[in-house]
């Protein structure tokens, strides 16, 4: 039988674009909402217009609120790169007692619910007076996406070859030289990968962020969670297809910069 | 004479596994040094260790008179070529054997004129350019080895770099090396475990077991002279006799062999030592060669194979013992299995090893 | 010559330069398990003290289980456990449904670049914020919405049928917002199956259905058991999704957490986010088990 013929694999070609609309539907009815006349939900929209995009930026919150998730997650991401890099070195590079256990203390948090989390650092938080604050924010986020960026680092590291670096010493490199100029490209896209998802994990992070904010100085998805409480007027649609919009740029770029093998490899590991 | 590199009684311990075991090395300026061992012997940790890529667990390494054991690779004047090349896939040919000139800071036009001079040492001028995955698998070995030696390092280290070739670019590579050497006249340590090789390009070879130098000694001296059982059987071919000394002196030795009483010209045993005799099977004479010899026997052909431009005929002496003799192929003519022959070599051709 | 060497029992060396070698990761995982501690491992032990500690912020540290009594004696709380884990099979049990059958229709497009597209349209909605996609959810399933339209046009029902605020909501929407991480699992492992092991059952007689029954599914077990491991644990800790779509009406533990969080109940709150932990661990610690038991019989068929 011919492949292109075979029923079997029809079958399974026309599930696999129903699967495709269902996930692009919210995401391509959030954009023609968006457009919408209409000051509430309904479908198909009365007319179309820009006043909702009007209307988003007037609202000086949730501008406030992006600029914190931006730095938060910048900040997330930097910090889990820098500490992750160096404890992949460590746990890759070294034999020592006690390097299993130490894995394991590093990974526990990404079994632990989000939410759960959250609680025990608004109570911590508030013990040590650091309540509200985007360092405690910072520090919350830097769980979460550290241990990512640990899983994702030691995986580059272990595939790196050890002989570039011995060889790089042998040439009178010393050892930060060596990190620099040998190993560092070597884990380029680790590096690209973990970074990646340590900025969307921080940026789009609500459980662990909802209660550490105060009212007046959110994160973004925090503040679209309130705002959805309150009303529901396309607001949000204009603001989500902002984001849909760069989160396509940023999709774009993936693309075009990590290799499908290391994305496969990161949501198989349980990329949350 | 100036020594180079020496090592005093350098063990290294992997855990509970000891990989060398007091070895002591004196290795001379300008000499092709070989370590000659079979896989796991301990050969590779030593060279590492000289390199500073291994620290030994007990011991002390001298380069040229100054002790660096605990010196890192980047503080030493050794350079490395890596058994698998270990070149920087993100760098071109020309950046790769810039590297070391680079972290000392040499200016632009001294590097470019090293590298391109380097270039043209190991033939591939104008190669610069290149990245490093055009290369062809010979090119890929001189890129390595000029990444070392611009560098002018004290001692070459090289760790199998032609192993990874198929066995006409390796002859032709050893070759390569060895006149290079001579050009350069730097040091080399070359490690490796194909005994044809280490023979081919050394000037002295150390053959190391389980840890330990068995014998240091030139080419020839451990062929014709091998002091154990280990370096007879692992370089070359050999016939082993057990046997007991029974007469030493000046005018020779006899040794005891299940009867038979094999003559030797010295012993490193005295006379009621047990001793193993070896002779090498191209010193094993046939039929009317074996007229005259020192020893000389009678036995019965087992069995004869051809090999191209020798012949190797198994042959069990009236004795007992069974021989290996390897003949040219025109002496073999009429070598039979069953039928009986003279066997016979020289006293000069007898080793008899301790133990 | 010099090869003559000292005789001399030279004792393990020491000096600083190997020191420093013995001790260098000592430097690079310091941050790393001083954050983890300090932070992370702290905050699980301060769960812990306020579960049995209610009232330590406010300064009367006074030990008592009433929390920990109030949920496991009252048949609510057990009703919402319930719930948590049906709608976290259910999901599971969508999300596989989905989700094989389409990373096995990807493993069979033959050009790349069909490939490539399909990879991104999965991957893609995960850089889209679970708000965002949450409020997608809400506009198609409204009483006004997308699908109640399209039912109604079609002639299909005459009221809309509610499809948010209940459970059905938030099934449709985890299910979407978690398909990439079961996807992605089976992905990885579906590739691996070699043409070579299917020609040989079926030149063995055995068909198609048989074939993928005795060859594929064994072989991509791995694949579907970390895929619902993820999509189990995550759909039990989630809480955006599930509280926008159930609009309240549905509880689930982690809505629970939420509400006795805006009621200053730490104590409570701190009970429950330990109830959730225990239950995330003892699933995973089960699911590890089937795991390695898929795994084993995996290898044995590759080799």
């Amino acid at each position: 039988m011919r492949p292109g013929r075979d029923p079997v694999r029809l079958a399974l070609l026309a599930f696999l674009w129903l699967v495709v609309a269902f996930m692009l539907a919210p995401i391509v009815f959030t954009l023609v909402f968006a457009f919408s006349d209409a000051s509430y939900l309904i479908f198909p929209p009365p007319g179309y217009s820009l006043r909702w995009f009007a209307k988003l930026f007037e609202q000086r919150a949730l501008f406030a609120a992006a600029i914190n998730s931006l730095v938060v997650a910048t900040a997330a991401t930097l910090a889990s790169l820098v500490v992750g890099t160096a404890a992949a070195l460590g746990l890759v590079r070294y034999r020592f007692f006690g390097r299993e256990l130490l894995r394991t203390l590093f990974l526990a948090p990404l079994i632990v619910p989000r939410i759960a989390f959250g609680v025990a650092m608004l109570i911590y938080a508030v013990v040590l007076r650091r309540f509200g604050g985007l360092d405690s924010l910072f520090l919350a986020h830097l769980m979460v996406t550290l241990p990512f960026a640990i899983s994702i680092l030691t995986a580059a590291l272990v595939s790196a070859d050890r002989s570039l670096e011995e060889a790089a010493a042998d040439l009178g490199a010393p050892p930060l030289v060596t990190f620099w100029k040998v190993t560092l490209p070597q884990i380029r896209t680790g590096l690209a990968v973990s970074g990646f998802f340590a900025f969307i994990v921080s940026w789009d992070q609500v459980e662990t962020s909802l209660f550490l904010v105060k009212t007046d100085n959110m994160t973004l998805p925090v503040a679209m969670f309130y705002y959805l409480q309150r009303q529901q007027d396309p607001v949000i649609a204009a603001l989500s297809a902002l984001l849909i919009g760069v989160a396509a740029v940023g999709a774009v770029i993936a693309v075009l910069t990590v290799n499908p093998r290391d994305l496969q490899r990161v949501l198989s590991a349980g990329g949350r | 004479m100036d020594v180079d590199v020496e090592l005093r009684e350098v063990s290294k311990h992997f855990g509970a596994i000891v990989a060398v075991d007091r070895v002591s090395l004196a290795i001379r300026r300008g000499e092709f040094f070989s370590l000659l061992g079979p896989s796991g012997c301990g050969k590779t940790t030593t060279l590492r260790m000289i390199g500073g890529l291994e620290f030994p667990t007990a011991g002390e390494i001298l380069l040229r008179g100054a002790v660096v054991t605990d010196l890192p690779a980047y503080r030493r004047a050794t350079n490395m070529v890596f058994q698998h090349l270990a070149l920087f896939p993100h760098l071109t040919v020309f950046e790769n054997i810039a590297f070391g000139l680079r972290l000392r800071r040499e200016p632009p036009s001294v590097i470019a004129r090293k590298v391109d001079g380097v270039l043209q040492l190991v033939d591939l001028p104008g190669y610069g350019g290149r990245e490093i995955h055009q290369l062809s698998g010979g090119q890929k070995q001189r890129v390595a080895i000029a990444r070392a030696l611009v560098n002018e390092p004290a001692v070459l280290l090289l760790d199998e770099p032609l192993g990874s070739l198929d066995l006409k670019l390796r002859l032709a590579m050893q070759t390569e090396l060895k006149a290079l050497q001579h050009r350069v006249g730097t040091t080399f340590i070359y490690v490796t475990h194909d005994q044809g090789e280490a023979l081919t390009m050394s000037d002295r070879i150390a053959v190391m077991n389980l840890g330990r130098v068995e014998q240091v000694a030139t080419s020839q001296e451990i062929y014709a002279r091998p002091r154990t059982r280990f370096v007879a059987g692992f370089i070359g071919e050999a016939n082993f006799l057990d046997g007991r000394v029974a007469h030493a002196g000046p005018d020779g030795v006899l040794v005891a062999v299940n009867g038979l009483r094999v003559r030797a010209e010295a012993a490193p045993a005295p006379a009621g030592a047990a001793v193993t005799v070896s002779v090498r099977p191209e010193h094993v004479k046939l039929g009317v060669a074996a007229d005259g010899a020192a020893n000389r026997w009678t036995g019965r052909i087992e069995e004869v194979t051809f090999m191209g431009a020798v012949v190797r005929a198994r042959v069990a002496l009236d004795g007992g013992p069974r021989l290996v003799a390897e003949l040219h192929n025109d002496a073999a003519a009429g070598l039979a299995p069953g039928a009986a022959v003279a066997v016979g070599w020289a006293a000069g051709h007898t080793v008899v090893l301790a133990g | 010559m010099a090869q003559a060497a000292i005789p001399q029992i030279v004792a393990r060396r020491g000096g600083w330069r190997a020191a420093l070698r013995r001790y260098a990761h000592v430097p690079l995982l310091t941050p790393a398990v001083g954050l983890t501690v300090a932070v992370f491992w702290v905050c699980m032990a301060v769960l812990v003290v306020m579960s049995v500690y209610p009232f330590l912020a406010a300064g009367t540290p006074r030990l008592t289980l009433a929390a920990w009594q109030r949920l496991l004696g009252d048949p609510y709380y057990w009703g919402v456990v319930g719930t948590t884990l049906r709608l976290a099979f259910v999901v599971t049990a969508l999300a596989l449904a989905l989700g094989y059958p389409a990373a096995y229709a990807i493993s069979k497009i033959q050009r790349p670049g069909w490939a490539l597209a399909a990879y991104v349209v999965l991957f893609a909605p995960i850089l889209v914020s679970v708000v965002v996609r949450t409020y997608g959810w809400l506009l198609l399933l409204s009483n006004t919405g997308v699908v109640n339209y399209l039912l109604r046009a079609a002639g299909l029902v005459r009221e809309p049928i509610p499809l948010i605020f209940n459970e059905t909501g938030i099934i449709i929407a985890m299910v979407h917002i978690l398909l990439p991480f079961m996807v992605f699992p089976i992905l990885s492992v579906v590739g691996q199956v070699g043409g070579d092991l299917k020609e040989a059952a079926m030149d063995l007689g055995a068909n198609r259905w048989v074939t993928f029954r005795r060859v594929t599914l064994p072989l991509t077990a791995p694949g579907v058991i970390s895929g619902c491991q993820i999509v189990f644990t995550l759909t039990i800790s989630a809480f955006v999704t599930p509280f926008l779509m159930g609009g309240g009406r549905v509880q689930i533990l982690s809505g629970l957490i939420y509400r006795d969080m805006e009621a200053v109940n730490l104590g409570f709150a701190s009970v429950v986010a330990l109830v959730l932990l225990a239950l995330a661990v003892v699933i995973l610690a089960a699911s590890n088990v089937l795991a390695r038991r898929a795994y084993r019989r995996a290898e044995v068929e590759r080799a």
